[in-house]
């Protein structure tokens, strides 16, 4: 008898853990990052992101010598760093800087003279240490 | 009561990430890992078909074959119920309260006492680690708290229980399932020691072996069945793209006793795999215990693993060898399994007060005490579990858009915001190189084409991830091509599926063709129905166990093992029928586009005959070539070494090529592969073989500069050392020979 009491509350309280969790797991209102920016706005934004792009490289080749897959890497590394600093200098989304520049390769849009957008990738191969 | 208690504490423990639901992690691993996770789930509630085919990742993936992935698991539910980023702290709760249980109840078994084993749960399943682990979004390593399940199964089997078997082939598919890359090789070595337990446990009983080796066979094979839907997948995806790794990570007893024990002196008690100083004196008693005595010597192996290279001899270089163990990094990620011992001693320390009491009713107080000292340490597991949560940098989640998918060339830092806007990323990374073909582009208007576009067109009629239809209007036969990575696993309504340098592509005649390619491996599929067999006989043998749990012995005995087993004839079987055409080998060309494979060096390369004479291994010569694409800025270089093995080279090693002088740090090239090619433990023997850089990018001095290239061989995948028995007419100094030397203007 004792036990059945005993069960019915830890069952009880067990629900109510599981409740509070899922209250406080939907209950928080969260706004995705805005997507859409004026095609004026997106082209300057490509702009500044790909001038940058030789280079990041080059600085990644010294770094990693003799590893395309590193030195490419560790360009997307510079990069992301380069969408960051740009999305937050128009205020814009990392979400619409990435759309930019997808666009902007898509579409071939003019980049800064000596940019060098390259549309191919290097297969993933990670380093023998890290 | 015991359940409810451990989901409060788990509530307590995730409190904090609880909070930040929905947010998404600003960790690099948080990419992939989310995206995987977010791919499977789109997939599954987008497209309606199950996630067997990634293409957002690499330019396209087998879904189960991604060993880090941790869609195939239960916890997947909590995703399709609350979207990827608001699950992920409800996963943490659910697996926290899984490594409670499991905790507990594996405490008990190794004679804990039920109030000691209630106590010590907490140490090992709110390990500082798992808070860690949260921090980058490593949620797979959640996998970890299942160990104590594992075990707690292969202790009962080995006691001759059949629900034993189903406890730990189940937990092990879980944790397998669940993307545990680290914790389920691990966890096979905590299986290791109990089988060693529960052989010495038996030593006078040798009449009882075979019925252990029955059990335990029975295990394996059942386990094996139940975990082939995801194991079979990631095994082909690992073969067709090995992980080499290289590396001697090391850590010291000093490193390891502040990540367990934590650091007094800061904020609050922080260890990346903190245990809690405060139950120290109650290990330090449990210790005394008989029964402590194999966790004891288990943990000193868990520690000297987890020592890694830093300790002479190391097990860990020792471990490496073993396949597939020599994928293995991070040693003190071996951690986890001195936590749970660690833990048990406590409670065996607690048992043995309680005990006392019987005797002596005033050492009551000494068990209060013990109690307070658990609190204590909860507490600061708590605490650090929140801490660290709280110390997580959250940002808002990418915009979502649903649009028709293209391949961009992507950026693994910010791959989850592409697969969010419906784009896949080339650029990726993952732990093993990835078979993924060079010529995928992120420009093309269209992800189906011809490139013999006079022959006719290619529209795309439906897309899903791992389905395509076309309509293809030809005008003579012509090869179509898809802007994704081929795999065995690809069929076609008409044509023939062909690997192009890796590129998915389809033969068809002239003529108009309605196309649907699926995407359906045979290993994905046969291991699935194998796994499927085992749930229908686990089911069977768990509504038998009601009235005998024991395995039996004789006739009965086979039998039971032949239930379990019996899930693997169905892949068998299935292998006989089931043909899938073979990877294609890759190309052995250099950098350059030439054959690796020749009879002699190039002409114009430098003699150098120098020799590694126990191993059987020659540099027949050397080239350093300067490049037309030097500029006035940097000067580019490629460097060749010509090499021949007269015998098979020895498991593991590596070439190091220093390049030094002038104003440039070292400049060091190690590598495992020829020319980025052929692994040197698998190189032809007796022919020469062209092993030769990528671009080397040197900046241009204001004064000229002259650069000395060394070269040597090294244990690159086992402990670093070099090869030192050389002969050569070349200067040779601590085991690597000055092979020439180049100028930069």
């Amino acid at each position: 008898m004792l036990r059945a009491v005993r069960d019915k509350y830890a069952w009880a309280i067990l629900l109510a853990a599981w409740l509070m969790a899922g209250a406080r797991v939907v209950r928080r209102p969260v706004r995705r990052e805005p997507g859409a920016i004026s095609e004026a706005l997106a082209k300057q934004v490509y702009l500044e992101i790909t001038g940058e792009e030789a280079e990041e490289r080059r600085s990644a080749a010294l770094r990693f010598q003799g590893n395309g897959w590193s030195q490419q890497d560790d360009f997307h590394a510079k990069e992301k760093g380069t969408v960051r600093n740009v999305a937050r200098e128009h205020h814009v989304s990392i979400s619409s800087a990435i759309s930019a520049l997808d666009l902007g390769m898509r579409e071939r849009w003019p980049t800064k003279p000596n940019a060098v957008v390259a549309q191919k990738v290097i297969p993933c191969r990670p380093r023998l240490a890290y | 009561m015991r359940l409810a208690w451990f989901t409060l504490l788990a509530l307590a423990a995730t409190w904090q990430s609880l909070g930040k639901a929905g947010l998404f992690t600003e960790t690099t691993d948080a990419q992939h890992f989310s995206l995987y996770e977010e791919t499977a789930r789109l997939t599954l509630t987008h497209f309606h078909e199950l996630p067997l085919w990634n293409p957002y990742y690499c330019g396209g993936i087998p879904a189960l074959g991604t060993p880090s992935a941790r869609f195939a698991s239960p916890t997947f539910l909590f995703t399709l119920l609350f979207g990827t980023l608001r699950a992920e702290p409800l996963i943490l709760m659910a697996m926290t309260v899984v490594g409670l249980e499991g905790a507990y109840r594996y405490a008990l078994a190794r004679g804990g006492g039920a109030a000691g084993a209630l106590l010590a749960a907490p140490i090992f399943a709110l390990c500082g680690c798992f808070a860690r682990w949260q921090s980058f979004a490593w949620t797979n390593f959640y996998g970890f708290q299942l160990v104590p399940w594992v075990l707690l199964g292969f202790r009962d089997l080995c006691r001759g229980s059949r629900r034993g078997v189903l406890v730990f082939a189940s937990t092990l598919a879980w944790m397998i399932g669940f993307g545990g890359t680290y914790a389920a090789p691990i966890t096979a070595l905590a299986t290791v020691t109990e089988a060693i337990q529960a052989l010495l446990a038996r030593r006078h009983r040798p009449g009882n072996f075979a019925r252990l080796a029955a059990a335990v066979g029975a295990a394996a094979a059942f386990a094996l069945a139940l975990s082939l839907f995801r194991l079979w997948p990631v095994a082909e995806n690992l073969s067709a793209s090995p992980r080499v790794l290289g590396g001697t990570e090391w850590t010291t007893l000093e490193s390891l006793r502040r990540d367990l024990f934590g650091d007094p002196a800061q904020k609050y008690l922080h260890g990346d795999y903190l245990a809690g100083l405060f139950v120290l004196p109650l290990f330090l008693l449990g210790g005394l215990r008989r029964r402590a005595m194999p966790i004891l010597i288990t943990s000193l192996f868990w520690l000297w693993l987890a020592l890694g290279y830093g300790v002479k001899p190391s097990l860990f270089a020792l471990l490496r060898t073993v396949p597939p163990y020599t994928m293995l990094r991070a040693p003190e990620r071996i951690l986890p399994l001195f936590v749970l011992g660690f833990a048990v001693v406590t409670s065996l320390a607690l048992r043995r007060l309680e005990v006392l009491c019987r005797r002596a009713p005033t050492a009551v107080l000494l068990v209060l005490g013990s109690v307070g000292v658990f609190g204590m340490n909860l507490f600061t597991l708590v605490r650090n579990a929140s801490e660290t949560a709280k110390a997580r940098t959250m940002i808002a989640p990418p915009a979502v858009v649903h649009r028709e998918f293209r391949q961009t060339r992507g950026n693994r830092w910010l791959a989850f915001y592409y697969a969010e806007a419906s784009r896949g990323t080339l650029a990726c990374f993952d732990d093993y190189n990835v078979a993924e073909s060079p010529d995928l582009r992120g420009d093309l208007p269209h992800e189906e084409y011809l490139k013999d576009t006079d022959a006719g067109m290619v529209t795309e009629t439906a897309w899903a991830p791992g389905r395509l239809e076309l309509k293809v209007a030809l005008l003579r036969p012509a090869r179509v091509y898809v802007n994704q990575n081929w795999h065995p696993g690809w069929r076609a309504s008409r044509g023939i599926v062909v690997a192009d340098h890796g590129l998915l592509a389809i033969d068809l005649p002239a003529g108009v063709h309605d196309v649907v390619l699926r995407f359906l491996p045979r290993s994905a599929i046969l291991g699935s129905l194998a796994s499927l067999a085992a749930v229908c006989v686990g089911v069977y043998v768990w509504r038998q166990t009601r009235n005998s749990d024991r395995f039996g012995s004789g006739a009965a005995l086979a039998r039971q093992v032949g239930l379990f087993a019996s899930p693997l004839l169905l892949p068998l079987f299935g292998l006989l029928f089931w043909r899938e055409p073979r990877r294609p080998q890759e190309p052995m060309l250099t950098p350059d586009g030439e054959p690796i494979v020749v009879s002699l060096p190039p002409v114009d390369a430098t003699r150098i005959l120098a020799r590694w004479v126990s191993s059987g291994i020659t540099l027949e010569a050397v080239r350093l070539k300067k490049l037309d694409t030097s500029t006035d800025r940097d000067t580019r270089i490629s460097v060749e070494l010509d090499w021949r093995f007269d015998k098979k080279p020895p498991s593991g090693v590596g070439v190091f090529v220093h390049i030094e002088g002038g104003s440039s740090n070292l400049i060091a090239l190690d590598h495992a592969f020829l020319s980025g090619t052929i692994l040197i433990d698998d190189a032809p023997l007796h022919t020469t073989l062209r092993d030769v850089s990528e671009e080397l990018l040197i900046p241009n001095d204001k004064d000229p500069k002259e650069m000395k290239v060394f070269v040597g061989l090294f244990y690159a995948r086992r402990d670093g050392a070099r090869l030192m028995d050389i002969q050569a007419d070349a200067p040779v100094e601590r085991g690597r020979i000055s092979v020439g030397s180049f100028s930069i203007p």
